[in-house]
């Protein structure tokens, strides 16, 4: 990520320029990769889908950005609107560009499979030449949504690294992260579905958008399709299943401690959480570890500092490295034997810890 | 001067009684007609470890918003919460001026609901809105002052109500955030089964950043976490949702001013 565009969006100048480039960007590589996505059905399809791609990513922009911006200031991220709006655009337009840079690869797989049956044109779905017409279609269909989910996520990469540099820690910059996903997937799903269709049908003629866009939405049909599937019992069960699975996620993977960021002082710790800070006299350290921690495919390294009298148990202190681990631990350690007294596992209060 | 012993007694110096006379620290009192007593000096009382209470942290500090006017409480709302509170327990029109943004907020909101429905819904879901999210803050801040006082807090009313008032207020500023989405679908689908279903989403992840809000605003004042706010939350969540159902239909067609049949909230949503 280069450090002039990081620092720029951090000092907030000039950023009309960063996100006309973006913009810019993004409405090449949308665009280019449009083209690949309808060149199969027909040319006409391909200058559609050219038209809509861009389009579709700018209609998310515009109908996230006030809502995005606002989660990064409640998740403690240091953006404002502005800046929020140009890091939102760096993403998309990252993602845009990898698809740009991949469509003439999906162009050759495009011209390489079969091509629409002429014959199927006019036929109603349910037709046997339409039905195996349409089968090719599908193929190339998911060929599609791997690409462009691959470019989704190398671009969600570059904008979690943008974000740990503007914001500097990686659990706010992941929260930010995650809630501007959830939003755009959200709003994306939806508008890809009204802007449809991409690829276009073998049995219909191309088109700029459905005569049926404004009928129906992307949940319903996923809805509708899952209930013909498995009935409504099944889908109700598979809600189901669904939250005691992510339930069981949630309780083997949660952290055994309390995350905060710590300040050797010379009578104890000064602690800064997420809900609050707090002090802990040396006293109250009864014991400190060191351990490694595996973070959503990461390694991070953890210092664990046991205490009581504190508004939890365990402390978890995060270190990309371990050696800045180490020597906190040390410091700790040392700070902790100065301190005269039996130590918190008699008389706690021996130690006038006063601050 | 104003001596004081190795223990719980205060000795005035300048009191003729009293002659003091150290030795290794300790004082030798007596009377000034008697004969000296020594005093064997007392073996030390370990001081009480100060409470350690955590200070709840919000964002910001304990002074005025940087700036005036409407953007400041937005400012205040989404990024310096501290100032805010200050604010609100310093200057008595920032209680009206975060109701009337409450108020327009979710006003633009019931327009972008009411969109759906379309019609006399336009203006009749942000009045059901703006005044029925009033009414359940009215309902439920006795119960919110009462709870504070039960964990032990000193908050006055008025710190109460601001406090609640300002995460209803955050509440509503991130509906409005959430208003583009759901206009998006409201466009597409005449299902109000999935639009109330969104709707009820977006409510619950607004509504929980503004009760954090709350929360954390009440325990900035007290200094210390209030217990029972969790309990308190779920039901100003059943409240707002009764409420919900109470003033319905907010999606879908118009149906008169008059009020619906009375349903419990649970009982409407599985009908």
């Amino acid at each position: 990520m280069p450090e002039t565009l990081v620092s720029r969006i951090v000092r907030g100048e000039r950023l009309g320029g960063v996100a006309l480039g973006a913009l810019g960007t993004l409405c090449l590589g949308a665009a280019a990769y449009g083209w690949a996505f309808g060149i199969w059905r027909a040319s006409e399809q391909a200058v559609y889908s050219m038209i809509k791609m861009p389009v579709l990513l700018v209609s998310v922009i515009l109908a996230t950005t006030l809502l995005n911006s606002m989660l990064a200031l409640l998740l403690r991220a240091p953006l404002g609107f502005r800046q929020s709006a140009v890091c939102i655009l760096v993403g998309l337009a990252t993602t845009a560009a990898i698809l740009g840079a991949l469509s003439p690869i999906s162009v050759f797989i495009s011209l390489s499979v079969p091509p629409p049956d002429p014959l199927a044109f006019g036929l109603p779905l349910t037709h046997p030449r339409a039905q195996a017409a349409n089968r090719a279609a599908q193929g190339l269909l998911l060929f599609h949504v791997a690409v462009i989910a691959t470019a989704g996520v190398l671009g969600n990469l570059r904008l979690f690294a943008l974000l740990r540099r503007i914001g500097g820690r990686r659990d706010i910059a992941l929260r930010v992260l995650v809630a501007w996903l959830g939003a755009e997937l959200l709003v994306g799903s939806q508008l890809s579905w009204v802007l449809r269709p991409f690829l276009g049908r073998p049995h219909r003629s191309p088109e700029l958008v459905s005569s049926e866009m404004f009928m129906g939405s992307f949940f319903e049909e996923i809805g509708e399709a899952l209930s013909h599937a498995v009935g409504t019992e099944g889908l109700l069960s598979l809600g189901f299943a669904g939250v005691v699975f992510t339930t069981m996620v949630w309780f083997f993977l949660r952290s055994d401690g309390l995350r905060v960021e710590v300040r050797p002082g010379p009578r104890g710790l000064h602690v800064e959480g997420d809900e609050a800070r707090f002090f802990v006299p040396w006293a109250k350290v009864v014991a400190v570890s060191a351990r490694p921690a595996v973070v959503l495919f990461e390694d991070t390294h953890e210092l664990v500092l046991d205490v009581v009298g504190a508004p939890a148990r365990r402390l978890l202190v995060r270190f990309e490295a371990p050696e800045p681990r180490d020597l906190l631990a040390l410091r700790v350690e040392a700070l902790r034997r100065r301190v005269p007294g039996p130590g918190p596992f008699r008389q706690p209060a021996t130690v006038a810890a006063t601050e | 001067m104003r001596l004081r012993l190795q223990g719980e007694m205060m000795l005035d110096a300048n009191d003729p009684t009293v002659d003091a006379r150290g030795a290794g620290g300790a004082l030798d009192v007596y009377p000034s007609t008697a004969a000296p007593v020594y005093v064997p000096r007392p073996s030390p009382t370990p001081p009480l470890a100060p409470q350690v209470q955590p200070q709840v942290w919000l964002a910001g500090e304990n002074a005025p918003l940087p700036r005036r006017g409407m953007f400041a409480l937005l400012d205040g709302l989404l990024r310096l919460p501290a100032n805010l509170m200050f604010e609100l327990s310093t200057r008595p029109l920032t209680h009206l001026r975060l109701g009337l943004l409450m108020v327009a907020a979710l006003a633009l909101v019931g327009v972008f609901v009411g969109a759906f429905g379309g019609g006399y819904q336009l203006l009749a879901v942000p009045l059901k809105l703006s005044l029925g999210m009033t009414f359940c803050a009215l309902l439920c801040l006795p119960s919110l002052y009462i709870f504070v006082c039960l964990s032990g807090g000193s908050h006055g009313l008025r710190e109460t109500a601001g406090a609640l008032l300002a995460g209803i207020a955050l509440t509503s500023l991130l509906l409005v955030g959430f208003a583009p989405v759901s206009w998006v679908f409201s466009q597409a689908t005449d299902s109000s089964a999935l639009m109330g279903g969104l709707h009820l989403f977006f409510f619950l992840v607004s509504a929980h950043f503004g009760l954090r809000l709350t929360r954390r605003a009440l325990a900035n004042i007290g200094g210390r976490p209030v217990p029972a706010l969790g309990l308190w939350t779920l039901v100003f969540l059943m409240v707002v949702l009764q409420m919900s159902t109470t003033l319905r239909p907010l999606v879908g067609p118009f149906e008169g001013i008059a009020l619906a049949d009375k349903q419990f909230f649970l009982t409407h949503w599985l009908s």
